[in-house]
């Protein structure tokens, strides 16, 4: 995985997406947390290797996916290919056989943007397909699980884009993953075949605390609140279920010293490259995560 | 509703056949009830599962546990309630339902009990007369006047030989008035030396961080507020700033803590809660995040707040000080505390 400075990737999709479409994408995942947490990374390069960003509101997402897309690759913008998909669909591929938009910038393959959009519906859970269009070729855009919480009440950036919270996104993550799931990541990590996508994205959530908590020691009593109005606002008919179950995935990882260690493995190769914590710092992480945040809002889960 | 969508039962000790929950001193019908029924539910999730709810020194009669377990028994799938069992514990050694308990389930059962017992400590017995001569110094530095012997007895929780010994230590600092009541005359600086030289009076515990994050004092006590407890005072550097603001001190290195426990026991599991990073340390020389000072005596003198906060007397903020090792502040705490004591005294 190639290194790259946050800044420098942003600025460069600020200035590549059209002006009427920025206000529709919203930067989420590892470069989001990274540029929020510049700070406490020293502006240091990160790994990563995808620019993930979220268009919204569904209604206007497609339209402004083919907009994004046309002008991106208009301005030499190149298809990333895959094992599966070396080329753009067609007219006539099925909506769940189109490759996504990945799309690297002139002069550089370090990194690319993957385009994706909030589910249609609160009850969307599994991923669903929308159909772009484009001069060059029919690409799909992929919503699925809890996306629509990266979308609550966004960071506007000085570049003109906007970055998802990394506590929605943290929230996002334990939700997608109330167990400790079997599948691996596709393609591997880092090197490592074993690691388990639920590891991977439960790793972010703790991550996510440990940068978190170096900036302000209290900011995950702030959490449940935040939570609990995002679930009321996404969810309302099943807030109370969700905020009760949020934190079964990450008490599973916590109790796996095997998990556990998968979960470091990522954050120490990724957002905590620069600084690492030890297996038992990383514990503490989430031990506090489930302190002052999700012992709260399954307290909250309990109030009408 | 399956597993996924529904928050998950977690009880506080599993082997693949049985669940255990421990309650400690359970004195309220509902937490019993709760208890019970979540045991229950996790037992309907597998067929050969043994769920036993183990109670350590429950404050509910016997009768009143019998009923309310015979009742949701007889509410249960009669599998159910066969697989659930009701076991109560005193001093670590169980006096109920020791029968149900299969042979394979007891070093469960067993652990549950060590489990509670591990937060639980039983503190060295502190000296009685110094205590007297503490809150002696108390009255004195705050200017509340003379005192009788009885009531030293009941706020120290001693009898009156001690009170007279301690007293008859003190020797000249001490004032008799015609009514027998006594006070300090002065600052006792050759006892108060006495004192600090033996620090027998105070069990101390410190805790230091793990998570090469630590939390401040004040991130700490935010935390203490949030649980709400009464047996716990703010002591140490934020508490002696509480009464000389012109303490030589910026910021405050650690959090000192007083935690009133006159039967010599002790529970510490709430500094957990206060940060799961916080672990014991007996290395007097590494850096304490949280330092728990136990007091002993009858009445712990906390100053209660309308804002809800507990704080330390001032003597024994300085005696945390002292303990801290913050020799010059506590050295300027002493001065004017002493100042304020011939003051207050003086004008009575």
């Amino acid at each position: 995985m190639k290194s790259v400075i946050p800044a420098d990737v942003l600025a460069k999709i600020a200035e590549a997406v059209p002006v009427g479409c920025r206000n529709k994408l919203t930067v989420i995942g590892s470069l989001a947390v990274s540029y929020h947490y510049r700070d406490q990374l020293n502006n240091m390069a990160v790994r990563t290797k995808d620019a993930d960003c979220l268009l919204s509101p569904r209604i206007a997402a497609i339209d402004a996916g083919v907009k994004i897309a046309e002008e991106l690759m208009n301005a030499g913008w190149e298809y990333k290919p895959t094992d599966e998909h070396p080329l753009p669909g067609m007219a006539d591929t099925p909506d769940t056989n189109l490759p996504m938009v990945r799309l690297t910038p002139p002069g550089t393959s370090e990194w690319f943007i993957e385009l994706l959009t909030v589910p249609e519906s609160p009850d969307d859970r599994g991923q669903k397909w929308a159909r772009l269009a484009t001069s060059r070729g029919h690409f799909g855009l992929c919503s699925f699980g809890f996306l629509s919480l990266t979308d609550i009440d966004p960071i506007i950036t000085d570049f003109g884009i906007r970055l998802a919270r990394p506590e929605m996104m943290a929230l996002a993550n334990l939700l997608e993953h109330p167990l400790i799931k079997r599948d691996t990541m596709t393609g591997g990590f880092t090197g490592r075949m074993d690691i388990k996508r639920s590891n991977k994205d439960l790793g972010r959530v703790l991550a996510i605390g440990r940068l978190a908590l170096g900036r302000d020691e209290d900011i995950l009593l702030e959490w449940p609140r935040m939570w609990r109005n995002a679930l009321e606002q996404q969810f309302s008919s099943e807030w109370h279920q969700l905020a009760g179950r949020a934190g079964n995935g990450l008490h599973e990882l916590m109790e796996s010293e095997q998990d556990l260690e998968q979960a470091l493995f990522t954050c120490a190769n990724g957002l905590l490259a620069s600084r690492p914590p030890t297996l038992d710092q990383l514990r503490i992480v989430g031990q506090r995560i489930y302190a002052d945040a999700i012992r709260p809002l399954e307290a909250l889960s309990d109030s009408p | 509703m399956n597993s996924n969508s529904s928050r998950k039962y977690r009880p506080d000790l599993a082997s693949e056949n049985a669940v255990v929950e421990v309650k400690v001193s359970l004195s309220a019908a509902r937490s019993l009830r709760d208890a019970l029924v979540a045991l229950a539910m996790s037992l309907a999730e597998k067929d050969d599962l043994h769920g036993y709810l183990v109670l350590l020194s429950p404050r509910l009669s016997k009768p009143f546990l019998d009923a309310e377990l015979d009742g949701l028994k007889a509410a249960l799938r009669p599998d159910l309630a066969k697989r659930l069992h009701l076991v109560i514990s005193e001093g670590g050694k169980i006096v109920e339902g020791a029968e149900s308990i299969r042979q394979d389930d007891r070093v469960l059962v067993e652990k549950g009990i060590r489990l509670e017992d591990a937060s639980r400590n039983a503190l060295p017995p502190a000296s009685k007369q110094d205590e007297v001569f503490l809150i002696m110094l108390h009255q004195w530095v705050t200017g509340q006047g003379p005192m009788t012997s009885k009531w030293l007895e009941n706020t120290v929780g001693c009898n009156y030989r001690t009170v007279a010994s301690a007293i008859d230590r003190l020797g000249p600092a001490v004032s008799r008035c015609s009514d027998r009541s006594v006070s300090l005359k002065y600052f006792p600086e050759q006892d108060w030396g006495r004192l600090l030289a033996t620090m027998k009076v105070r069990s101390t515990m410190r805790y230091i961080d793990e998570s090469g994050q630590p939390r401040s004092p004040e991130s700490l006590l935010k935390r203490l507020q949030m649980l709400e407890r009464h047996d716990v005072g703010i002591g140490g550097v934020l508490g002696a700033m509480r009464y000389y603001e012109d303490l030589d001190i910026v910021g405050s290195p650690r959090l000192d803590l007083c935690v009133h426990c006159p039967n010599g026991t002790v529970d510490t599991e709430f500094v957990s809660r206060l940060d799961p990073a916080l672990k014991r340390t007996r290395d007097t020389h590494n850096p304490a995040q949280l330092a728990l000072h136990f007091i002993q005596r009858k009445e712990p003198m906390f100053d209660h707040k309308s804002d809800a906060s507990i704080w330390a007397d001032p003597v024994e903020c300085l005696l945390h000080l002292y303990s801290a090792r913050l020799d010059i502040q506590a050295r300027g705490f002493q001065d004017f505390l002493a100042t304020r004591g011939r003051e207050l005294n003086n004008s009575v």
